[in-house]
């Protein structure tokens, strides 16, 4: 039973893959367990440390999902503001997406 | 132990039973509503054992041929009809068999899902009916190998789609997502029924095999070309033209989304089952390769773009989809643009093309198993703003474990089988042009980067306290959504078992021309 | 937790200001720079209170920082000492009757080695650092 996949210039193989991640994750554990815990838990110390303060109320403290990549979208500014407008939701701009991306291609696979 | 009847007309009767079991569904519904859960269970359940059987029949004994209506199913060319093959004809070869693998696995695990996802809605008797009928006419568009066939189970498809997507009418952005589904369905099916009447008037034949070996390549058959390959695209949800996918998929129930991405795929299919068989080399495979491969290319990178700002779950993994389309299409042109180059079809082409094709049956369990979770969640919430949503990870454990098994298959991370599928497109592609490959690799990491959004945003966080009340999701869509999860794992950890016996046959029965051929006009 | 024997060749420190006027501060980096190099010995300034074994704590605590150091305090983990640096730490220094302090560390957290200067020369630092040592070494051996 063949276990490894090729691909005409490599090979993947997920069951050895998996046998050495599970080995270094043996080895990692027992390499752990050797440290001390180095707190109590139920304390205080487990509470996250923000220069002294409290900790904020979950709700409060929580990112929302649409302000996690503002980075990204940010710095990509230049193609949303252009890719966005395009996805207007009006039904017959679509069709007109389709029938001039079909007219491009006419003149693409026609004339060469 | 098989009965001779199923021997004879399998793919017939994968056809015929849920048509039948479709329309029977609203006469059981009015006596019984348990009856008509059962009802549909059977019925899915028979459905996917038949295409099943019909896929193994393929894989194991070579093209089946089905004629409609003839004194023997296989008798295509009958005697006395002056060698033309005049009857409707289901030419079931190595890729028809893996796309109904695939609907026989999403397709029963999406009814078992749907059992308890929808079971409390009303207008049921309508909703099975047209989940039938979809998967009825998917698996006719899959099987068929005539032309006007396909453009009939095309036109059912889009129909039971758009009133699938239309169903929640209580809302009304439902049903206007399924009047712009079905305005561009109609548009593309109008541009096939062009391509019909471009090819009949030219050759006088429907039939696929016919129409290939009679093929010029005029300038009717370039326009045909370009219509083809615009509307199968768009049905596809490739970019310029997938607008109506992310508004379609994300208003539809959970489980009709699933389904739909595989009816996406079916007119992926059609579109290399037309480009392939009935063009082959008489097209300039260069230039349509690299049309495809472009094509390929925006999607990709267009759909996980436009994933990463959204704030509505299931219109994001609806941009994925479209992005994944993206995959299967670069693989497949590459494998087509070094069509007529026999040194570098079998260096990489052929390598291409199957992972483009195992992409198609990768994504269609991970990407069906993420809408039904996102659908879990979506029926345990209330909501699909994921702003709204946080920490659901306390409660929702198995959810949590089957969306994290699917978003890591789509981001292409190891051991899950999209990883397998994506790393025969990049090495081939990388040697068929490097810079595509890139793209695809950065638009697999942005992949990553949108799914952990998703993850964070839904599942981690603490317990917020107005979702105290959310329990696990009921079990029958747990184990619709194992079903799926559990074929992940395993496509994953044996992907070399699955290319040879599945992919592999596939890809070369849509390069070799000359045996779809054979099967029709050489047999009898 | 159990001291073990390497705990004390790595003392790991933080420094927290309470309010200070800042000069204990610059002594207190003098002192673990290469001029007396206390790295040698494995002692280190880190940023986390949760990293520390030892907290220094520098000027008067006033009222808005009282609460803070009481929750740092908490967040550091045992075996912890508290070495209070500077006389504002030990009575309130020159801001004795200032309308703004809480009161000396000691009625904040409990401190084990006092350092007296305004500021202490760093040879006074490490001294004080000697002595926590030794009442560490005491620690360990008490059952």
């Amino acid at each position: 039973m063949a276990l490894t996949l090729s691909t005409g210039s490599g090979f993947w193989n997920p069951v050895v893959w998996l046998i050495a991640i599970a080995v270094v994750v043996v080895v990692v554990y027992l390499v752990w367990r050797r440290g001390e815990a180095g707190y109590t838990a139920g304390s205080a110390q487990v509470k996250p440390f923000i220069s002294g303060n409290a900790e904020p109320a979950k709700k409060v403290a929580q990112m929302p999902a649409s302000n996690l990549y503002w980075g990204f979208t940010e710095a990509l500014s230049g193609y949303y503001s252009r890719v966005v407008p395009a996805h207007t939701g009006i039904v017959t701009d679509y069709l007109l997406w389709v029938l001039w991306v079909t007219a491009a291609l006419f003149l693409l696979v026609v004339i060469t | 132990m098989i009965p001779q009847f199923l021997w004879d007309h399998a793919p017939a009767m994968t056809v015929a039973v849920p048509l039948l079991a479709a329309f029977l569904c609203p006469l059981i519904g009015k006596f019984t509503a348990t009856g008509r859960k059962a009802w549909v269970l059977a019925a899915a359940a028979a459905t996917s054992a038949l295409a099943l059987f019909t896929a193994w029949r393929v894989y194991t004994m070579g093209t089946w041929v089905y004629v409609f209506g003839a004194t023997v199913p296989n008798l295509s060319v009958p005697p006395d009809s002056g060698g033309i093959p005049i009857r409707i004809i289901f030419e079931v070869d190595a890729m028809s068999a893996l796309m109904l693998v695939i609907v026989a696995i999403v397709g029963f695990s999406v009814i078992l899902y749907s059992l308890s996802a929808d079971g409390k809605r009303s207008g049921l008797e309508g909703y099975y009916t047209l989940f039938l009928l979809l998967i009825a006419s998917i698996v006719g568009m899959v099987s068929t190998g005539d032309l006007f066939n396909f453009f009939v189970f095309f036109e059912i498809s889009g129909l039971a789609s758009a009133a699938l997507v239309a169903y929640r009418v209580e809302a009304g952005r439902a049903v206007e997502a399924g009047l712009k589904y079905f305005v561009v369905s109609t548009l593309a099916g109008i541009f096939m029924l062009f391509v019909i009447a471009i090819l009949y008037g030219q050759y006088n034949a429907l039939n696929i095999a016919m129409l290939a070996s009679r093929m010029q390549f005029t300038m009717l058959d370039k326009i045909a070309l370009v219509l083809i390959i615009g509307a199968l695209a768009t049905k596809a949800g490739s970019v310029p033209m997938h607008f109506w996918t992310p508004d379609a998929y994300a208003l539809a129930p959970s489980s009709v989304t699933a389904l739909l991405v595989v009816a996406s795929q079916a007119s992926l299919y059609g579109l290399f089952r037309l480009i392939f068989t009935l063009y082959n080399l008489s097209l300039n495979a260069a230039t349509v390769g690299w049309v495809l491969i472009i094509l390929g290319v925006l999607s990709m990178f267009v759909g996980v773009t436009m994933a990463i700002p959204q704030k509505d779950v299931k219109r994001l993994m609806a941009y994925h989809a479209i992005s994944q389309t993206g995959y299967m299409l670069l693989g497949v042109g590459t494998g087509l643009a070094v069509l007529g180059n026999v040194a570098m079809l079998d260096a990489f082409g052929r390598m291409a093309m199957e992972g483009g094709i195992f992409h198609i049956i990768n994504h269609a369990i991970y990407k069906g198993l993420l809408f039904l979770t996102a659908g879990a969640i979506i029926y345990r919430v209330g909501t699909r703003d994921m702003n709204r949503m946080g920490g659901l990870g306390h409660r929702m454990k198995w959810t949590m474990i089957f969306f994290m098994i699917g978003a890591l298959a789509i981001a292409g991370i190891p051991p899950f089988n999209g990883f397998a599928s994506k790393l025969m497109i990049y090495e081939s592609v990388y040697l068929f042009n490097p810079v595509l490959a890139i793209i695809a690799m950065v638009v697999s990491i942005l992949t990553l980067a949108s799914f952990v959004k998703v993850f964070h945003s839904i599942f981690m966080g603490p317990q917020l306290p107005e979702y105290e009340h959310v329990e696990e999701a009921p079990t029958a869509m747990l184990w619709g959504m194992g079903i799926l999860a559990a074929l992940v794992i395993l496509f994953g950890l044996f992907p070399q078992q699955v290319v040879d016996s599945l992919i592999t046959p596939a890809a070369n029965a849509l390069l070799d021309q000359s045996g779809y051929l054979a099967s029709i006009l050489g047999g009898a | 937790m159990k001291p073990t024997p390497s705990f004390n060749r790595s003392l790991w420190v933080f420094h927290l200001n309470s309010g200070s006027c800042n000069g204990c501060e610059i002594e207190i980096v003098a002192t673990l720079m290469p001029r007396y190099d206390p790295e040698r010995f494995g002692i280190k300034l880190v940023g986390s209170p949760k990293h520390a074994d030892v907290i220094l704590v520098t000027g008067p605590v006033t009222k808005k920082m009282a609460d803070r150091v009481k929750r740092t305090y908490e967040q550091v983990p045992d075996p912890k000492v508290v070495m209070c640096i500077g006389t504002c730490g030990e009575s309130g220094g020159v801001f004795y009757d200032s309308y703004s302090l809480a009161g000396p560390i000691d009625d904040v957290i409990p401190v084990d080695v006092y350092v007296s200067g305004c500021p202490p020369r760093p040879e006074a630092i490490i001294h004080g650092v000697v002595k926590a040592l030794a009442k560490l070494e005491r620690l360990e051996a008490a059952p």
